[in-house]
């Protein structure tokens, strides 16, 4: 129990008379895949959102790696080890690939507040960015700006900005959505090859993707867990089949 | 935008040189023009740290010149501190200010940042207003100018305090173009483009704003020191809303986030005010003299077709400029 770098209890969230996040909770352990599905509408950006911070939460906590992050605004939990991609690509648009890159190494390096030195001279920071951009297959796009990319290059960046934190805690956004087969198929690749001890979770709509990532799963609905269990557990549950596997049809 | 960043600094070399080679055959009265030209360029690239750099629009800026101004005239007029020493206090007072204001200002944006930088900024003019110590609405004469003797210098003289001001000028530059280009301007640019997901990359955006409104408050405290040491004169205007427009005006006509952009404009803004306001240059145009009197209408429609005409500013004309000369060069060889 103590071993759960992620723990998020009984987190709630209305907006209006809607509620969208009803008594959460989520434990993850290092090293875990964990898979999060539900029907459109059900909460699950919600809840990235409020462990994330970027919402914040009506009731419930946040602990990260042991420490209390409930009312923590999105840079201190990114800082203790949290790193998250968005659902909607969310980057810097005029800059170039290489500097989006640069800007993520240098806040986990936490040289952002060096202002008595040019950037240039960091040459490590160059050098992280063009190695990264490499594994994600960007090399070539290194000095081209964001906005000039198509849709499936600047998922990739979307996905790599939040690698680059080496975070303790992952939490992927729908990571392949819009993805072409090919795409989808090295970026897949690309989760497989994590490090063992980060603790991943996974929004998806694509099941193969979902059920050949993640060993455990959460099925969230109308804000709340309608079941969580291992892959083969939750796909054997009537319910789910019923309301969610069986009406997505994917 | 980016690839026009490498002309960046042969746009401020040209600009430098155009100002040495002015300085070196200038009259008197130009001598005047350009220590203001310097001063007001000192403002606006403090201006454009905030607005052009971070996305921070103040329309509030003037209140920390005027704040160092005023400093500087209490420190050398009642305390008969010398110059030198009034002008690093005026520096620290206005940065102090800066960041006392800052930390609530910065919680806003968009047009609320505006109108709350406004609201400071006229907080800064109504103080100077009643303060009966300053003068008042009268304002306050003799603040005494920068000691060069030590140099053999007496900056009493038009051509040498011009020197000192455009000295002043290059070194803020330099500092203001080192600091956009290190890690910390890097993460300002950021938060102009997209502060959220800078905040969810681990960025503590708010004390980075925060930094960055005291350093242009501190840089416009340099330039307000220098304006009183020029002029000998302060009064509250030097804090009004207007100013605070004019420096705003000037920084989206210099263009793109560029210092040597809001330099360039400061140049242009002052080099046309002088021309337009004057009544020979009408009368030169066979046109009524008694035009010179509306030469702020004038200059109003000059702006608007610049930034019709060129979208991306002062700067992104020079820097085309720039390229073609150097491509033409290249071609030819
Ligand atoms: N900021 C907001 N204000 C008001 N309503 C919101 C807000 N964010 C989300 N909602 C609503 O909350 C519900 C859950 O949204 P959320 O984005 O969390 O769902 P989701 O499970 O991620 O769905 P999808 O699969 O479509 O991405 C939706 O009905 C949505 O309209
Ligand atoms: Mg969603």
């Amino acid at each position: 129990m103590s071993g759960d770098v992620l723990r998020a209890e009984g987190l709630y969230k209305s907006f209006g008379s809607l509620r969208v996040t009803d008594g959460v909770s989520l434990r993850l352990p290092a090293g875990c895949r964990h898979g999060l599905i539900g029907p459109n509408g059900a909460g699950k950006t919600t809840l990235f959102n409020l462990i994330g911070g970027e919402v914040k939460a009506d009731a419930g906590c946040v602990f990260l790696a042991g420490r209390d992050l409930s009312g923590a605004p999105p840079d201190r939990r990114a800082r203790a080890g949290l790193a998250r991609s968005f659902q909607r690509n969310n980057l810097f648009a005029g800059l170039t690939v290489g500097e989006n890159m640069a800007l993520a190494c240098a806040l986990k390096r936490r040289i952002g507040h060096v202002f008595w030195r040019r950037a240039a001279g960091f040459t490590a920071l160059r050098a992280e960015a063009e190695e990264h951009a490499a594994r994600l297959g960007l090399a070539d796009r290194f000095g081209e700006q964001v906005a000039g990319l198509g849709y499936g290059t600047q998922r990739q960046l979307e996905i790599g900005l939040a690698l680059l934190q080496e975070p303790l805690v992952l939490l992927l956004d729908e990571p392949t959505a819009g993805m072409s087969p090919d795409e989808t198929a090295a970026m897949v690749a690309l989760l497989a090859g994590l490090p063992a001890e980060l603790a991943l979770v996974v929004i998806e709509h694509d099941m193969d993707v979902v059920f050949g990532l993640a060993d455990r799963i959460t099925v969230l609905d109308y804000g709340r867990v309608l079941i969580e269990g291992t892959a083969a557990e939750v796909r054997r549950s009537p319910e789910v089949r019923r309301r969610y596997l069986g009406a997505a049809g994917r | 935008m980016r690839s026009r960043d490498r002309w960046q600094l042969p746009a401020a070399a040209l600009l430098a040189a155009a100002a040495a080679a002015v300085w070196w055959r200038a009259d008197l009265f130009t001598m005047e023009l350009l220590a203001e030209v310097a001063i007001l360029a000192i403002f606006t690239m403090s201006l454009q740290l905030l607005v052009g750099v971070t996305g921070m629009v103040s329309l509030g800026h003037a209140g920390f010149l005027a704040a160092g101004a005023y400093t500087t005239a209490a420190a050398t007029l009642f305390w008969g501190w010398p110059p030198a020493a009034a002008l690093v206090l005026s520096v620290a007072v206005a940065a102090l200010l800066a960041a006392a204001a800052g930390l609530f200002v910065i919680r806003l944006s968009g047009v609320f940042f505006i109108m709350i930088t406004l609201a400071v900024g006229q907080m800064f003019h109504a103080f100077f207003f009643r303060a009966q110590r300053f003068g008042g609405d009268n304002g306050l004469a003799g603040t005494p100018r920068i000691d060069l003797a030590a140099l053999g210098l007496d900056s009493g003289a038009p051509g040498t305090f011009a020197a000192f001001a455009l000295i002043c000028a290059a070194l803020v530059y330099l500092l203001l173009l080192l600091v956009t280009r290190s890690p910390f301007g890097m993460m300002l640019g950021a938060i102009h483009q997209n502060e959220s997901r800078l905040a969810s990359l681990g960025c503590p955006v708010r004390r980075y704003k925060l930094a960055a409104f005291t350093a242009a408050g501190a840089v416009a405290g340099v330039a307000g020191a220098l304006t009183a040491q020029h002029t000998g004169f302060i009064s509250p205007d030097l804090a009004f809303w207007t100013f605070s427009g004019e420096a705003l005006i000037i920084v989206i006509l210099g263009g793109s986030g560029s210092l040597a952009g809001a330099a360039a404009g400061a140049a242009v803004f002052v080099l046309l005010r002088d021309l337009l306001s004057s009544g020979s240059f009408w009368s030169g145009l066979s046109l009524p003299p008694e035009l010179a009197s509306h030469w702020q209408l004038f200059m109003g429609m000059l702006f608007i077709a610049v930034v019709l005409a060129a979208r991306d500013g002062l700067y992104g004309r020079l820097a085309w400029l720039i390229e073609a000369l150097h491509t033409r060069r290249r071609a030819r060889r």
